[in-house]
């Protein structure tokens, strides 16, 4: 017994956390996988379960809304993430020495990422109106045309969205960035000097190789993020105009939980499972690659 | 000399960069604030009218209107509950998997991680026909509970960074001493882990506050949060939003001035977890 | 679903002990009936007047307000599961037969038989039981009755020589002629979803169109509707350019800002067109009946909100008492003062009542011919209206055209009768 115990080490500790992973969330997946076999509409009066296999699966392929769903929701993420992470990179230099006022800019750019999502959208919302908001108004004295505004513009409504992710998100990925560079050692760069490096090689040969494992995570995070986005889309768009900024989540929250149709929003929500399970599992290369090569 | 007026020059577009950045950052912010204390007939002027009298109306509108202290409460019950329970649970696993070194505990580490980046609502549909089965929905154990798997997540990974920047050897002396490692733990490791405490606490009050989707469908009349709230000033025919301007403001407050109070801890649990891998 | 259930009670009944002061907000006493109400203007004055209810029964009723979809999605998520979130619903005209044959609501039937003259049941105009009615039984009672109506902004249509339009060209013309500069013709609603569904749907109206066929089966895409939805696509161009992603505050907005000259909507919103502190347009504007097609009749458009009490409410007799008082002749004008919308004749004909509201003799004429069923209100009426919420904002921003829409609105559409 002494010896399993030690042998366990402290695995035990970690019980707790993983009975209630174990019925809260592993139950809940399988029970998900369970049901996307099946037909299980609640509104059915009379909520009966008939299994009909991977027809739910199938229904998704060939539904046009759950392609033009998962593509957008890639886009989402390439656009959100790559913005994040090439602004985030920006600021963190820029803040990176000290310069007069720096600290107190650091200690604004906390306040969005603190921010209530639903309202966040919402002032966007209000602030995208073609005929009264802000933003529009004032691209239009610039002498743009924002036509339907940002938001009702097919064309740009997507990338409306996006903007407003990197406005709640940037700020994360430029202190985590920051924090990073803080800790790299300032004889390293001496020594990138001594050898004759301008600022710019430094920072690409020195700076960003050190960086990497921080940047990695700060993808995976957002990432895994950006793909969970509903309340931006819930509260300004709704999906529209027409599918462009209709997202997985949203869609799936559509078909499960306003018309209560289980088994296909069982079997959407399984494929945004593998779907986020892909980027993460690259990411996850990436980082192993980053482990050998060391 | 021209070194020094390049650096000069670089500062200077380094600072205009900043304060383009900075305003993009801070104009819905601002808009927020004193569209809360603007008269609705002047919240949609054009050209915009960005300073005006201010008042105080909406405030009074929306507490008359909205049960606003009752929500206020039910976030808060909701928050407190959740960042407890993901501490409980969260802490001891990261310790665990901090100081274990077995492959077991290297896929505990990713079984959390996968748990992590699951969708809230591919959870949401079968929890919410447990939590039905059962009969909790509409409390608020049954918001706590959800939110929680995804919190523990969290915690444990950012607590796990964090053991692992503490030294073990003070552990092995207390361990050495005679002490359990219960011991060891409560009596060395907690103590200098109440900064990393300090930060998976505020992260996950943060993200419990400022939840939207699992509290629309998982709360009940009386446990209703304020991120619903702010729905209930959108009247169909009469869009306030010099109302939602203040209800918006109410609720992002508590948040804001807690995330400036611990700012330290704030920035620090940005990158636990992510220096250390 | 079985096995699992003794596991999780006990690893409840552990989380419950150590969050037992989180999880006491259950316990509820007798007396008490939930209400949850549509954000309209009415929920005001069933937030305001419950207290009453109170003094005068003993009888508590919590009122909770929601948003549309948030209504919707709660609602149905409390029927399915039966978990008797709230004794009484308001219920949209347009759930009516959904709720009604999913037996989602109590039957009133028998209780309005049986209280007929207490609460004067003639009183009430014959079109509006539809809110609530369903194949001669009464699921909900009729609580806010809304007439479509045409608003239009006197004063500029008058500086402007144009008549309120009495046809469906006049309209046109009319629309085109005000449009200037930075000032519109009209507004609709163009958001994707119930927003642009339900705008286009007047439209339809006064085209001659409809969403069934004489089978009850959707014939979405017939000639008038197609012509409908060109006419309503065409005439987002004479409308503020953002339009196509309004719901119906933005609508509302518009108008009162006296941008838009012209809108199609609900009477409930021409209270708020009147008032200084929230119009601009204050002392300006009218309404009037909606514009018609060629050969077609004036048509009524009859929309609002009834009130229902839960299949699974253990507190039915208590809700049929609130339901009875607030409905009642006596409780009336303050209901109406307080943001309500009238469902009696008595309310539309007593002249301290018009005195108050002048448009309500206009919306009691609408309400002696009114058509509730313009949409549908059939079972399957939600997913329509989510079809053509999609197809036709397609339409409206240029990505489909309006013929291609229906078309596919109609396929989709058929699946839901399993055709």
């Amino acid at each position: 017994m002494a010896r399993l115990i030690r042998r366990l080490g402290l695995l035990p500790w970690a019980a707790p956390a993983l009975l209630f992973m174990l019925f809260f969330a592993l139950y809940p997946i399988a029970y998900s996988v369970h049901i996307s076999f099946f037909r299980y509409n609640l509104t059915d009066p009379t909520q009966a379960k008939v299994f009909v296999g991977l027809a739910n699966y199938l229904q998704a392929f060939s539904d046009h809304t759950f392609r033009v769903a998962a593509l957008n929701s890639v886009l989402f993420v390439v656009l959100a993430v790559g913005i994040q992470t090439v602004l985030g990179l920006a600021i963190a230099v820029m803040l990176n020495r000290d310069r007069p006022g720096t600290a107190l800019i650091r200690t604004m750019l906390l306040a969005p990422l603190t921010l209530t999502p639903i309202v966040v959208a919402l002032v966007w919302r209000a602030l995208y109106n073609a005929d009264y908001g802000v933003v529009s108004y004032y691209l239009k004295q610039l002498g743009l045309n924002v036509g339907r505004g940002p938001v009702g513009e097919p064309s740009t409504a997507l990338f409306a969205l996006v903007v407003v992710d990197v406005w709640q998100w940037t700020p994360l990925v430029a202190l985590m960035l920051l924090a990073g560079l803080r800790s790299q050692s300032a004889d390293l760069f001496e020594a990138a000097q001594m050898d004759g490096a301008s600022g710019w090689q430094q920072f690409w040969h020195v700076a960003l190789p050190l960086l990497r494992p921080i940047l990695i995570v700060a993808l995976l995070i957002r990432t895994m993020d950006v793909f969970k986005l509903f309340d931006s889309v819930f509260a300004v768009t709704g999906g529209g105009p027409g599918y462009s900024t209709e997202v997985m989540n949203h869609y799936i929250f559509k078909t499960g939980l306003t018309f209560f149709d289980m088994g296909y929003a069982a079997a959407m929500s399984n494929l945004l499972l593998v779907l986020i399970g892909l980027f993460t599992a690259a990411y996850f290369r990436a980082i192993g690659q980053l482990g050998t090569a060391r | 000399m021209t070194a020094k007026r390049r650096q000069r020059a670089a500062d200077a577009v380094t600072y205009l960069l900043l304060a383009l950045i900075l305003g993009f950052f801070l104009l819905p912010l601002v808009w927020l604030a004193l569209t809360s204390i603007k008269p609705a007939r002047e919240a949609f002027s054009i050209p915009p009218v960005w300073i005006s009298k201010p008042i105080l109306d909406n405030y009074r509108h929306v507490l008359d209107n909205v049960p606003v202290i009752a929500y206020l409460k039910n976030s808060l019950t909701i928050a407190a509950g959740t960042t407890l329970l993901s501490l409980a649970l969260g802490v001891p696993a990261g310790y665990c998997l901090a100081r274990t070194l077995s492959r077991a505990a290297g896929n505990v580490a990713l079984l959390m991680l996968a748990i992590r980046m699951a969708p809230p609502v591919a959870l949401l549909i079968p929890f919410y026909l447990v939590m039905r089965e059962v009969g909790l929905l509409g409390t608020y154990l049954a918001v706590i509970l959800l939110q929680s798997v995804f919190n523990t997540t969290f915690v444990t990974w950012m607590m796990r960074g964090y053991f692992l920047s503490l030294p073990a050897d003070l552990e092995l002396a207390a361990l050495t001493d005679g002490c359990t490692r219960f011991g060891a733990f409560c009596r060395v490791a907690l103590p200098l882990s109440v900064p990393g405490l300090a930060t998976a606490a505020i992260f996950t009050f943060t993200m419990s506050w400022n939840d939207f989707l699992l509290p629309l469908l998982l709360t009940g009349r009386t446990t209703r949060t304020l991120t619903l709230g702010i729905l209930e000033t959108m009247s169909t025919y009469e869009i306030g939003w010099n109302n939602m301007a203040a209800i918006g403001v109410i609720t992002v407050l508590p948040v804001l001035v807690l995330g400036y109070l611990l700012q330290p801890y704030y920035i620090r649990g940005l990158t636990l977890g992510a220096v250390r891998e | 679903m079985m096995w699992h259930r003794p596991a999780i009670r006990i690893l409840l009944a552990v989380l419950t002990i150590v969050l037992l002061p989180l999880a006491s907000s259950v316990a509820q006493t007798r007396a008490t009936i939930n209400l949850v109400t549509m954000s309209d203007r009415f929920s005001g004055a069933l937030t305001r007047m419950a207290p009453d209810f109170e003094r005068q029964t003993g009888i508590k009723v919590n009122v909770t307000v929601q948003s549309y979809g948030e209504l919707y999605t709660r609602a149905i998520a409390d029927f399915v599961g039966r978990t008797a979130a709230a004794d009484l619903y308001t219920v949209d005209i347009v759930w009516t037969g959904e709720w009604a044959e999913n037996n989602y609501l109590a039957d009133l039937t028998p209780m309005i038989q049986r209280d007929r003259a207490a609460i004067a049941y003639d009183d009430i105009f014959p079109s509006v039981w539809k809110l609530g009615g369903w194949q001669g039984k009464q699921f909900a009672f009729p609580l806010a009755a809304y007439a479509g109506v045409l608003s239009y902004n006197k004063k500029v249509l008058t500086e402007m020589n144009v008549k309120p339009p009495r046809t469906v060209t006049e309209f046109a013309t009319a629309i085109q002629k005000l449009t200037r500069d930075t000032r519109y013709g009209i507004v609709m609603n163009g958001a994707r979803g119930a927003p642009c569904a339900q705008d286009w749907m007047y439209h339809m109206l006064i085209h001659g169109g409809a969403l069934l066929d004489k089978e009850g089966l959707p014939s979405l895409n017939t000639t008038l509707n197609v012509r409908a939805l060109t006419f309503f696509a065409d005439m987002f161009k004479y409308a503020p350019p953002g339009a196509t992603s309004y719901a119906w505050g933005d609508r509302e907005l518009a108008f009162r800002s006296g941008v838009a000259m012209m809108q199609i909507g609900w009477s409930t919103g021409v209270r708020a067109h009147r008032d200084p502190t929230m119009s601009r347009v204050a002392g300006m504007t009218d309404i009037t009946t909606l514009p018609v097609a060629p050969g077609a009749q004036t048509r009524y458009p009859l929309g609002g909100w009834s009130i229902g009490i839960n299949r699974d409410s253990p507190n039915r007799q208590a809700a049929w008492e609130f339901i009875k008082w607030i409905t009642a002749q006596r409780q009336r004008p303050e209901f109406l003062r307080l943001g309500g919308e009238p469902i009696r004749r008595s309310e539309t004909s007593d002249p301290a009542v018009l005195n108050e509201f002048p448009w309500f003799a206009m919306v009691a004429k609408s309400f002696e011919h009114a058509d509730g069923d313009f949409r549908p209100r059939i079972r399957q009426y939600p997913r329509i209206q989510d079809i053509l919420g999609l197809e036709v904002n397609l339409a409206i921003t240029g990505q489909k055209s309006p013929k291609a829409a229906l078309d596919e609105a109609q396929a989709k559409a058929m699946q839901l009768f399993g055709r």
